[in-house]
């Protein structure tokens, strides 16, 4: 037998004893490598064997590679760090970055209607920087400051709002329109389950100023 | 018959529980008060009922900003009450377990059992799902063929959300109930600022 089957099997004892699945992955790889090169120095090398040492020498390349996609650093800018701080402290850097993946930062201009009553707003917003008011029978009833969802009544009931909410100053806000928003939350029950609380935080906080 | 928007059947509301450590209550005693999330499981000891917990703890912190409570009822004796939530470690997240080895409150929830929903084809798959998932099976927790199922109640004991399970592993999407509460939060907001225009409108001075 060829000293190559060896290494592989060395390979892959060392494979079995590691705790990290990239380690295990990394040391697979060579151990099928060695594989390959001890079914090539085989006398009539066996096409069979090849071919499945091959198949998952591929599967684990492939995922050796996802697994260093998902532990490189995530580096948030200052708006998103921002928004950690203020909201999504639950969230790691990464589930953060694929929310905002799916949005836009806005900048609102002093006196801007972000919400109309009765018309459906397009996006949920979550107020970075600045203040909004919302205003009923022509009064402002509350102020909303960073950290604040704004539309979410709507998204949440499906319900046309009953008030105008305007900013107050110059205003720094994140965007999702309403429908990625709805599909990013029903793609990943964990993003979900974080924005739910964030939302229903907010509501809680928000019924109580009232 | 459990109909949602409609007060709790009374058969269902005066069904005994038995906590882990065996002492009786009603379900209308252990959920009124305050909004709360019956989550009946299968039996105390199924794969499927395993990963439904799982799907639930990541909502907790959601139904906990609420102020939704959670208890989970099976159908075991309170050993296996206890057993399941050792296993699990439910209770330390705030979440009650209780038990009716009589089943009454599973029949009166409508909550069906089949010989289809443990041995049919879904179930088996739902099994293999869950044990793929690192939920581990045993076949003595409970009753073998009760199924499992869902009810948001109000604190008025008015029902809220209804969802039977059919088979093992027909898992409730516990994010959907959380969906329903954040909504009704909204709308306590919405009628919170009507009232609170209707207050600015009337202190006006004309």
């Amino acid at each position: 037998m060829s000293p190559a089957f060896h290494v592989a099997n060395v390979l892959f004892l060392l494979s079995y004893l590691v705790r990290d699945i990239l380690w295990l992955r990394l040391l697979s790889v060579l151990a099928q490598l060695a594989l390959l090169v001890g079914t090539l120095l085989t006398p009539g090398h066996p096409l069979d064997a090849i071919a499945w040492n091959s198949l998952f020498l591929i599967i684990n390349v492939v995922r050796i590679y996802l697994l260093i996609l998902e532990r490189r650093p995530v580096k948030l800018t200052e708006h998103e760090a921002h928004l950690w701080e203020l909201v999504f402290r639950s969230l790691t850097p990464r589930e953060l970055k694929i929310l905002l993946a799916r949005g836009a930062f806005e900048k609102r201009a002093a006196g801007e209607l972000v919400v109309e009553r009765g018309k459906h707003p397009s996006h949920v917003l979550l107020l970075e920087d600045g203040k909004v008011e919302v205003v009923m029978e022509g009064r402002t009833i509350t102020e909303l400051g960073p950290g604040s969802f704004v539309g979410e009544m709507s998204f949440l009931t499906g319900d046309p709002p009953r008030a105008d909410v305007r900013t107050r100053g110059d205003c720094h806000f994140f965007a999702w329109p309403k429908d990625t928003l709805a599909r990013v939350l029903k793609d990943s029950p964990e993003l979900r389950a974080h924005v739910q609380m964030a939302i229903g935080q907010d509501l809680v906080s928000k019924l109580r100023a009232v | 018959m459990v109909v949602v928007s409609e007060p709790l059947p009374t058969a269902l509301a005066n069904a005994t529980l038995l906590t882990a450590a065996g002492a009786p209550s009603t379900l209308a005693e252990v959920a009124g008060g305050k909004t709360m999330l019956v989550l009946f499981v299968r039996q105390f000891a199924c794969a499927g009922c395993g990963e439904q917990v799982a799907a639930l703890l990541p909502q907790l912190p959601a139904l906990r900003v609420l102020d939704v409570g959670v208890v989970i009822v099976g159908c075991g004796t309170a050993d296996h009450a206890r057993g399941f939530d050792e296993r699990l470690g439910v209770t330390d997240r705030g979440v009650r377990v209780f038990t009716d080895p009589t089943l009454t409150a599973q029949r009166a929830a409508g909550l069906s059992r089949s010989w289809a929903g443990v041995y049919g084809p879904r179930a088996a798959f739902g099994l293999l799902r869950a044990m793929m998932n690192g939920h581990k099976n045993a076949w003595s927790g409970g009753d073998f063929y009760q199924q499992g199922g869902a009810l948001l109640l109000s604190p008025t004991l008015r029902v809220l959300f209804y969802r039977p399970q059919r088979w093992l592993g027909d898992l409730v999407e516990i994010g959907d109930i959380t969906d329903i509460v954040l909504a009704a939060r909204a709308r306590e907001k919405s009628a919170a600022l009507d009232g609170a225009a209707k207050d600015a409108v009337a202190e006006a001075p004309s």
